[in-house]
Formats: C-alpha cells, structure tokens, sequence
C-alpha cells in the first residue's frame, strides 16, 4: 500500500494527538500541525517512539496565510497530502449573554474558519493526487446544542454543513467527506473548562449511558475508520461518538 | 490490525448471501465465529457456511422466521448448546415489497412489521439478556436509507425500520451501562445482480455523489468498525453507507 500522508492539525495534545498515534500506528506518516510547536514535537517523538513518521509544523487555523505556508511545507516535504484531519478547536463555557463579542470571534477562527482554511489549500492538493479522505472534528454541541455553548456550537454545525456540502462538491474526485462529532471527552480543553465549571464531569457521567466521558482513543477509532479503505463508499456523514448521551 | 473479534461469536441473519455472506466471510476471516442464520435459501446457506469454514472458525447453521418469537428463541437454544452464548448480532434480515401504499390489500403490510420491526424485538428480547449476564455486547441491525428519508414504494418497510432505529436508540439507553452497543447501519442501493434497465440504473446513480452503487465490500468494512474495539465508544447512533444519498 502506499505510504498514506496525514496532515492533523491541533496534533499537538489530546485527540489531535491521539488521533495522530493512531494513524501512525496504521503507517501512515504525520504532519502534525499545531500553533504550540513544543507540543507539536512532544506528538512527533511518541510517533517516532512507536515505530512512526511523523514531523512538526506550526500552524495557527485562524489564518489563511498560515495554513497556506504550513501546506506548502508539508508538500515540499512529502508531494502530496493524503488525509487531513481537521481537529483543532477551542471553547469557553459561559452564558450567552456574558460573552463577548472577542470571545465569540475567537470561537468562530478556531474552529470553523479554521476548517474553512485547511479545506481551501488542501483540496487542490488532493485533486491533483487523485485521492483524499478528510475527516472534520465537529461536536455533538452541533447536532443538539449545549448550554454554555452557544457560539461553539454554531461553530461547530457551520462545520456539520460544510462537510455535507463539500462531500457533494468533492464526490466527482473521489474524495471523501466526514464528520466525527465527539460527545464530552477528558481532554485538556475540558480540564480547563472544568476549573470554571465545578460539577460539570460528575454531572455528564450521570447523563452519559456508558457512565464516563470520552476518553481521545475513543474519538481516535472513528477517525481511522473513516480514513480507512473500509468507508469509501461513505461521505457526508456525521457520527456521534459520545457513549450514547445523543442520538440523533 | 487486531480487531479483536477472535473467537467471538456473531450472529448473521439473513445471512446465506448477498450483503449478509459478505458479512459472514469478512468476520470469519477476522476469526470470529459464526452463526448463520437462513430462512429458505438452504443451498446458499450450505455453500456460505462451507466457505467460513475454511477460515478455520467454527460455524453453526440456524433457520426460522425472525418474525416468529418461539423461532428465535430455538435459534438461541441451537447458537448456545453449539458455539455458545453470542457476543455480537448483525441482523441482515428483511422483507419488504416494492409498490405504493394504495397498492397494499388490507393487513399485506404486516409481514413487513413482523419482520422489519417485530423481527428486532425477537432477537434482542432473546440474546441481549446472554449479552447483559456478560457485561459486553454489539447489536447492529441494518437498514435502508428509506428509513430515515422515506421512499414512497417503500413505504410499510421504511416505517417498520425507522421503528426498530427508534427502538435500538431506547435500547442502547436501557442496556449501555451494561456494556452493550446498539447501532444501525443504513445502506444505500446496494448491486446485488438485481436487473435493472439502464436507463433506470442511470437514473439511480444520478442520485449518488459517489456515482455507482454500493458494493457487498463498502458494507462489510463498516459492520467490522461497530463489532470492534475501536468503536467501543459509540451506541445509539446510525451510521450510513449510502456514497453520500442521503446527508441527514
């Protein structure tokens, strides 16, 4: 087979970096895109550690140019991108009405234009190889909203709408489109959201049917599949990974 | 890659050809064990369980009509006398009749109940109480997009499937802290040597992104996800193999 490349970006921790260790652990060779470069290389050497390929490149999602010099860096490098995995993302839990024009415009870069962005260099680049599997991180905020989580969760259905659009646009290149959307998950963004919100974890182990959060090999598992041969026949769909807290 | 389905043992209904020996062969080639449920193509059957067998696993075969209660309960009472109590169940099984609703005589449409909603009800009722004794378990019942999208010639069928989608997300509530999965996968048209006349065949392909018809292949790589370890996370939910027909 081929030697598949993985461009994921927020690569440098928790599900980007699992989602990362896994592919790698399915030889494919990583591009692990993050604005955080020591974490970045963190990500590289456990790739490196258990037999992968995997380099670091800093890239920051909120911007076109970024995104564009990171692609361009990682085409000299390797000619061609393979799979993208479009994970990096950032929330702040608060009322709607506290928040702030900032912190809305903050919500929206990170995690839809920044998809947005790396869908807009990275495509061209699979078209001409003739393959391409994207898998867009969105969230189950999306699919049934989430107090709290007002901006993000509109973010993240603008991602939801994106991938059906853009599965219909690409399907003429073989290109496949989905979308994971992770049900609450012990990552470090939830660990800092649950040092302003006390109570937040015990409350969602009660609600969850499985009784736990996600843990990022849980996220990490449906990203394979949908990078796999075995999911070729499917694009434009999204798949709630959350222990059964939603179904819909 | 270990999926971990060694010595499991699987029940397929429906399962002397087409999609569900598809499925039969890709499990027992992951070295599941299985038990192969037919309810008049004997033949076939022979032939498919002849054809796992050479994959070194063992096979049980299995007959009678999902709709019939007492059947599956003797199903069970065969599966756990000659393999063993069942780990995973991969219903396949289906009845439905092509025509408008105006077409159907009164009480036609119940065969299509008894076996695309009832037939459900049968077996979780009789094998998840093994699965809940053993604190694991996958139930994966398959469907047609129709289910969720309607389809006017469809019509009783793609209403008893969407039912038995509802009941599996009901079920996966009450059984997940059990450890048991509950997910339906909702197929596109699938190319099993049916006849149709080109100008129809190009009308229906018109309708998918990905410009053909899924293959038993696109089907079986799917069912492998859910019965794995790297979907552990994921109940309730339904995942499509269409080529992008329906993005719901």
């Amino acid at each position: 087979m081929t030697n598949r490349i993985a461009f994921v970006t927020g690569a440098g921790s928790g599900i980007g970096r699992e989602i990362s260790k896994t592919l790698a652990l399915r030889s494919m060779t990583i591009v692990v895109a993050d604005i955080h470069s020591n974490n970045a290389e963190e990500t590289v050497s456990m790739i490196k550690k258990q037999g992968g390929e995997a380099v670091a490149i800093n890239c920051d999602v909120t911007s076109l140019e970024s995104v564009r010099n990171a692609v361009k860096e990682s085409v000299d490098i390797f000619r061609k991108i393979d799979v993208l995995v479009n994970n990096a993302g950032w929330d702040k839990v608060e009322p709607f009405l506290k928040s702030e024009p900032d912190t809305w415009k903050r919500i929206v870069d990170i995690n839809l234009m920044g998809q947005i962005h790396t869908c807009k260099e990275i495509l061209p680049v699979m078209i001409e190889n003739g393959y391409g599997k994207v898998v867009n991180i969105a969230s189950d905020a999306a699919r049934v909203g989430s107090s709290g989580e007002a901006v993000y969760s509109a973010a993240k259905g603008g991602v939801v709408a994106l991938t059906k659009t853009l599965a219909r646009e690409m399907a003429r290149h073989k290109i496949n489109i989905n979308c994971v959307a992770p049900g609450p998950s012990d990552t470090p963004m939830f660990q800092e959201i649950g040092t302003y919100n006390e109570g937040i974890k015990t409350a969602l182990e009660k609600a969850i049917p499985f009784r736990r959060l996600a843990q990022p090999e849980d996220i990490a598992g449906a990203v394979a599949y949908f990078t796999s041969e075995d999911a070729k026949f499917v694009t434009g769909q999204t798949l709630s990974v959350s222990g059964g807290l939603t179904m819909v | 890659m270990d999926l971990k389905l060694r010595k499991k043992n699987i029940l397929i209904t429906g399962g002397a050809k087409g999609v569900g020996r598809g499925i039969a062969l890709a499990l027992a080639s992951e070295g599941a064990n299985i038990a192969l449920h037919y309810q008049t193509s004997e033949t076939e059957a022979i032939e498919t369980a002849r054809l796992i067998e050479e994959n070194g696993v063992k096979v049980v075969l299995v007959t009678g009509d999902l709709a019939s209660l007492e059947d599956v309960q003797n199903m069970r009472t065969k599966i756990n006398r000659d393999l063993g109590t069942v780990d995973g169940i991969v219903n396949n099984a289906g009845y439905a009749q092509f025509k408008s609703f105006f077409d159907y005589q009164p009480r036609e449409w119940q065969r299509e109940l008894d076996v695309c909603l009832n037939g459900v009800l049968h077996l979780a009722y009789t094998f998840v109480p093994d699965m809940i004794a053993n604190n694991s378990g996958k139930f994966i019942n398959i469907v047609g997009d129709s289910a969720r999208t309607g389809d006017r010639n469809l019509i009783v069928s793609a209403a008893a499937r969407s039912g038995a989608i509802s009941f599996l997300k009901s079920l996966a509530q009450d059984v997940g802290s059990s450890g048991i999965q509950c997910n339906t996968v909702s197929l596109g048209l699938i190319d099993q040597g049916q006849s149709f006349h080109e100008a129809t065949l190009a009308k229906i392909i018109k309708q998918y992104p990905l410009k053909r018809l899924g293959k038993v292949d696109d089907i079986t790589g799917c069912i492998l996800f859910l019965l794995s370890s790297t979907s552990d996370w994921i109940t309730g939910q339904v995942l499509p193999v269409n080529g992008g027909h329906s993005m719901v």
